[in-house]
């Protein structure tokens, strides 16, 4: 059964291009064919670039006028890119997204779209694995869906450097789908093992491969393992880079640290990341699209940016892509690398490699699963009764709620699951459940594997271009000509000077950042000390400050070696009153010091807090004592059971001195007991309480 | 596990999916797919030749009034929507079972031939399917009493090693089949609605996961209830057993009654009546018709699976179970 042949396509493709003499790329024809006279499945691995919206495009316009249902776009990326939206439009393509950004017109949409008037809907994976939209917008679509195109579909691999799990779900659709759907699944970053597994998983599919190569991209790997060094070079560096870029980092933290240093050594540069906000912007997709927008038009020099500014990002004529520090895989690396230099004829690919990306990666590996007791007890929970919410699952059990979350997706994701979600309410199924510890070994194994290989390419000696092609088994890999291996002189300058290290490196230990207290409680959780689920304005805590992060570059270390010998060095001290004198400045300022007391460690804190007091000429009153004995706040999993263990735990006693007052703890996780401390100080009479810690333990991931 | 694509054709023919508005684009029903499943076997055909190719010309000299090429056409479109839905049903631990697969349940496919559900949705032990055993009805609304003997009736079933079939609803079901489960018995659930939320309920969940218990049901595994579909699922409660007891009905109305009648118009499995001494029951009334009171002593179950409904057997010496002014009641 034909629908159209390549001369009515190819017209199609000369309008879609606006272009009279436009004929197709090697495999798009192909591609049209397969799929609208064939309702065939096909992989398609090209390079982005390459034209696959042109494919869909052009077959959605063909099974539309065959009278066909609209093509479902799958995709992780936020919207359609201009181009893409007006060569649709060209085509009379009705092209809409439904996503979070514009949920005020969700209803128009969802109406539009189950009465057949849109022709292309793009959505998120996750969108897809809601459950509610999938009822109310994709089931109703009466002329059923035409095409469904999976962008980026190396995700649906177990073996893929991101494999997401909302894309394990939609591999689990497309198996079940019978044979007369047409499937069109889109990467620019597959291996013959990905390649392969996506082939096992979606059943029937053939594969199309084009040449991966970049040619305009000249790479060049730089060691600098020190951060201030990294930072350093960045300063005197970036400005001078062709166009506008993208510096990666492994961390949200690292994204906004690094976007701060350049932002405060005059280079244009924005974070972003899952999440990333800003003032001034309702929420974090209105903040991460104007920023995308910022880049694309060459507003602003760079993004600094995690993975999560990745896939479908098509800029063409980006100048350079920036690692400052090392991904996790060498696909991971071509992918975002290969952003750079796809319409120009130079652009720069640097990776540079820090001591802290070992530690980072492990710790990726390791909370890439929840942890097999934390599945039991949710399923041992939900096992009793018909069903429970998020909210009453934390009450039932001591896990965070991020954990719950991600024990929930993980289980929900499995083809056959222990637990579905219905309405608001999570209920058991009458499924046994084993966690698959083998294939989490597989995968762990599997990852480290991949940055064994990342390790190698920092190493290497050869074509840094053809080392990258033949780990993702391109059809020809060639020597590019172009990197600092092939010509024997740098890309750019590894140099960079005394002076701006030293400048980075006083940075990094400024790093610190905004402490801010809980506002609400776990209602119901404190009986003894009577405080209701929203603390009393007088209650609370004024903005505070925490000096590092655990572990980390600046003082971070320094934290996590007082805490270890059991004193925290003077040079904390000094720290501390350096940045309260001179950058923090609290106003009304403190009359005292106090701090939060441990029966575990009587005098680690307290001795720290009277140096600090001291260097301030502060007194130091230690008015705030414990009565009773809990459990470790660090092993409370979540809001109501971290208010539980604190309750009835203090007391203020003796006389309490006038005035505000500084409140000091050593390193801080969920914040509770800040509130906590803070709020019996105000109810005792205390004036404003301003809290500081020197640490934070959270990771910042 | 994926489904044949013999299934998936078939599913998208019959089984509803969503909110579906128009009616020309409605499932077609078990009697519409016997035709079309007819049709193409004498053409050598499967249903899996329908989702290849163009329609049209698979389907060229087809003619059927109710269904036409265009609400074909329609169903066979629904792919994407069907690999969404069962998705959701298989995470939910749902299988799928197609009238032509070897676990369809051959009692259901000899007794009502060409009116047998073309797909059975479930979930829990697949192999009691066969088992048969004792299909028990019951209105939803039944008296305390009618209640505790549906659950000894139950127990007793699971002491002597039958099985309970029954539609899982609340009322004389539930408690039939939950008495045979307390008591280390098994029992098949036929429902007419939400089988996804029965088989995630606590009420059913362990003894599904124990393999103790089946729940199927004919229909969308997550539509609501609807006495149409409570009507014809009943049809399946009586042909998965080997015999059926009817606890309560209410005479001239409602599902139990309806479906006793059935039953003893089609006489797939002997009908046996609990005595009752409320005066609007239907109970005697459906004796009269042709079903028999139900011995007291529940000692031996077996003799109510050999005897059949032919009238000769029942009035043969030796059969302890009736008492003589019932055995008139059976003309």
């Amino acid at each position: 059964m034909t629908l159209a042949s390549r001369s009515v396509a190819r017209n199609l493709l000369q309008v879609a291009l606006d272009d009279q003499a436009a004929d197709f790329r090697q495999g798009q024809w192909e591609a049209i064919n397969a799929l609208v006279n064939r309702r065939g499945r096909l992989l398609v691995v090209q390079r982005t670039g390459w034209g696959k919206s042109s494919v869909y495009f052009i077959a959605t316009r063909i099974l539309r006028d065959g009278g066909r249902g609209p093509t479902l776009i799958v995709s992780p990326l936020l919207a359609l890119m201009r181009n893409q939206i007006q060569a649709a439009g060209r085509l009379g393509i009705r092209a809409e997204t439904i996503n979070s950004t514009n949920r005020q017109d969700w209803p128009s949409l969802q109406q539009d779209v189950r009465r057949g008037k849109v022709d292309a809907l793009l959505i998120s994976p996750e969108r897809l694995a809601n459950d509610e939209f999938v009822e109310n917008v994709l089931m109703p679509i009466s002329d059923g869906i035409g095409l469904l195109v999976v962008d980026e579909a190396h995700c649906i691999s177990d073996w893929g450097h991101d494999f997401r799990p909302d894309y394990r779900r939609l591999a689990n659709v497309i198996r079940h789908m019978p044979e007369n759907v047409p499937i069109l699944g889109t990467t620019a970053t597959a291996n013959n093992r990905v390649i392969e597994d996506v082939r096992t998983q979606l059943g029937r599919v053939g594969v199309q491969r084009g040449v991966l190569m970049r040619e305009s991209l000249a790479l060049q790997n730089l060691e600098l393992p020190s951060q201030s060094a990294r930072l350093a070079w960045l300063a005197e560096h970036v400005e001078a880079l062709p166009g506008t870029g993208i510096v990666y980092t492994l961390t949200r933290r690292d994204a906004d640290q690094v976007a701060r240093w350049l932002q405060a050594r005059g280079i244009s540069a924005s974070p972003y990341y899952s999440d990333a906000r800003s003032e001034g912007f309702e929420d974090s997709d209105s903040y991460r699209r104007h920023v995308e927008e910022q880049l694309l038009q060459n507003e602003i020099k760079a993004l600094v940016a995690t993975s999560a500014l990745g896939m479908g990002y098509d800029k063409p004529d980006l100048g350079f892509v920036i690692h400052y520090q090392a991904p996790g895989s060498i696909v991971a690396y071509y992918q975002q690398v290969g952003r750079a230099g796809r319409a120009i004829s130079h652009a720069v690919g640097i990776m540079m490699s820090g001591h802290e990306d070992e530690r980072i990666h492990e710790y990726f590996r390791r909370t890439a699963f929840p942890e097999e007791e934390w599945v039991q007890d949710i399923l041992t929970r939900l096992g009793k009764g018909d069903g429970l919410t998020i909210r009453q699952l934390e009450g039932a059990v001591n896990l965070r709620s991020g954990q719950i979350q991600q024990v929930l997706k993980h289980l929900s994701v499995e083809s056959v699951s222990p637990v579905i979600k219905s309405g608001s309410t999570w209920r058991r199924t009458p499924v046994p459940y084993q966690m698959d510890r083998a294939k989490i070994q597989r995968l762990t194994n599997q990852r480290e594997s991949e940055w064994n290989e990342v390790q190698e390419y920092v190493g290497e000696s050869g074509c840094l271009m053809k080392f990258l092609a033949e780990a993702l088994d391109d059809i020809d890999p060639q020597p590019c000509g172009k990197c600092a291996s092939c010509t024997g002189r740098p890309v750019v300058d590894a140099s960079y000077s005394r002076e701006t290290a030293t400048d980075a490196a006083r940075f990094l230990g400024r790093s610190e950042f905004p402490l801010e207290c809980k506002k609400q409680v776990a209602s119901g959780a404190f009986t003894k000390y009577d405080f209701t689920a929203n603390l009393r304005e007088a209650y609370r805590a004024n903005t505070g400050r925490v000096l590092s992060r655990w572990g980390d570059a600046g003082w971070g270390s320094l934290v996590a070696e007082g805490k270890h010998d059991g004193r925290f060095r003077d040079e904390l001290v000094d720290a501390a009153a350096d940045m309260l004198n001179h950058r923090w400045i609290p106003s009304p300022w403190p009359n005292w010091v106090t701090c939060v007391p441990s029966t575990r460690h009587p005098n680690l804190v307290a001795d720290y807090s009277r140096r600090l007091a001291e260097a301030l000429e502060l007194p130091f009153e230690p008015i705030v004592t414990k009565i009773k004995e809990n459990e470790p706040q660090k092993l409370q999993q979540n809001r109501y059971h971290q208010c539980r263990n604190l309750d009835g735990v203090f007391a203020i006693s003796g006389q309490l001195p006038a005035g505000p007052v500084l409140l000091v703890d050593d390193v801080i996780d969920s914040r509770w007991t800040m509130t906590i401390v803070a709020a019996l100080l105000r109810r005792a009479g205390s004036g404003p309480v301003w809290p500081f810690a020197l640490a934070t333990a959270s990771i910042g991931a | 596990m994926t489904q044949s694509s013999q299934a998936q054709a078939m599913m998208l023919l019959t089984v509803s999916l969503g909110k579906s508005g128009n009616a020309d684009d409605r499932p077609l029903s078990a009697r519409e797919w016997s035709r079309l499943a007819a049709w193409l076997n004498e053409r050598g055909m499967e249903p899996s030749d329908l989702l290849k190719g163009g329609l049209k010309s698979t389907l060229s000299g087809w003619m059927d009034r109710s269904v036409t090429l265009s609400r074909l056409d329609h169903l066979i479109g629904r792919g994407g929507m069907l690999g969404l839905a069962i998705e959701r049903w298989r995470r939910a631990g749902i299988w799928v079972i197609a009238r032509p697969e070897p676990e369809y349940p051959e009692r259901v496919k000899r007794r009502l031939q060409q009116a047998s559900p073309p797909i059975l949705f479930g979930c829990g032990n697949k192999a009691l399917l066969d088992r048969g055993g004792l299909a028990v009805v019951g209105s939803r609304n039944a008296s305390r009493e009618d209640l505790e003997f549906a659950e000894n009736f139950g127990s007793a079933a699971a002491q002597q090693g039958f099985s309970i079939v029954s539609g899982g609803a609340r009322g004389v079901d539930e408690r039939a089949m939950l008495g045979a489960l307390g008591n280390d018995g098994t029992a098949i659930g036929v429902l007419a609605d939400s089988l996804l939320r029965a088989g995630t309920s606590e009420r059913f969940r362990k003894h599904l996961l124990a393999g103790d218990l089946v729940l199927v049901t004919p229909f969308n595994p997550e539509a609501g209830f609807n006495v149409g579909n409570a009507m014809s699922r009943n049809r399946c409660i009586y042909c998965l057993a080997e015999t059926a007891i009817v606890i309560s009905s209410t005479p001239d109305r409602g599902g139990t009654w309806n479906g006793a009648l059935e039953d003893l118009k089609a006489a797939w499995v002997p009908l046996w009546v609990k005595r009752t001494e409320n005066e609007s029951s239907g109970n005697p009334e459906l004796v009269r018709r042709g079903g028999r009171w139900l011995p007291d002593d529940l000692s031996s179950l077996m003799c109510l699976m050999n005897a059949s409904t032919d009238e000769s057997d029942v009035d043969q010496p030796g059969l302890p179970l009736f008492e003589a002014p019932q055995r008139d009641a059976v003309r």
